[in-house]
């Protein structure tokens, strides 16, 4: 199976168990060192944004050449 | 034209050989995905440990983190029935500690299921390595016979 398929599953199954948690549940988003806490919107709306981009995500420098 | 055909269907015994390394190597694979299986297996019980004992131990308790370098820093346990748990893709959620627990099981009963798959691709690599080493050694002695 490609890599991009096992990242899609691994994404929708995240998906998954992040709509079946109860709303009274902290979620964080793992970024660089740092675990920061989001919504559960924001931790969707992360994953879609891997879909799409890949885990790397924006990684581009501002006024970077 | 007999000797011919029978050279077409009969491996070499180059050929034998490079087959065989290759079951070697997959067993050697297999063996060290096996050892990471069981690393990871052994990580999930310590959790399991730790949120039983901290659950025991119970509220206020202080507790030295681990920051690095031999390095720790103090700690109080708020609430020892809240543990936040790895979901998959960089989210970690809170769950309550009981539901942690289901969610180790799980992920330990997963990683057994893939072991035993594992264990049983070696066995079949055995069983071929086998039947190659048979076949080597016919080969072998035939060779033998046909030099003298």
């Amino acid at each position: 199976m490609e890599d991009r398929e096992l990242l899609k599953q691994q994404i929708e199954k995240t998906l998954e168990i992040l709509k079946q948690l109860p709303d009274d549940r902290r979620v964080f988003y793992n970024t660089g060192v740092l675990m920061v806490e989001v919504t559960k919107k924001e931790a969707e709306k992360l994953l879609r944004e891997h879909l799409v981009e890949g885990p790397g995500g924006n990684t581009e420098t501002q006024g970077g050449e | 034209m007999a000797k011919k055909e029978n050279k077409k269907t009969q491996p070499t015994m180059e050929e034998l050989n490079r087959e065989l390394r290759g079951y070697i190597t997959q067993i050697e694979a297999l063996r060290a995905e096996i050892a990471v299986i069981d690393e990871n297996i052994a990580t999930y019980r310590v959790a399991i440990k730790t949120i039983n004992n901290l659950r025991d131990l119970g509220k206020g308790k202080n507790i030295l983190i681990p920051i690095g370098a031999g390095a720790q820093i103090e700690a109080k346990i708020e609430d020892p029935d809240r543990v936040v748990v790895s979901i998959g893709s960089g989210i970690s959620a809170e769950l309550k500690a009981e539901e942690a627990l289901t969610q180790i099981a799980k992920e330990i009963a997963s990683l057994q299921t893939l072991r035993r798959t594992l264990e049983q691709a070696i066995a079949e690599a055995y069983q071929k390595t086998e039947e190659l080493l048979q076949k080597t050694r016919e080969l072998g002695q035939e060779e033998g016979k046909a030099s003298k």
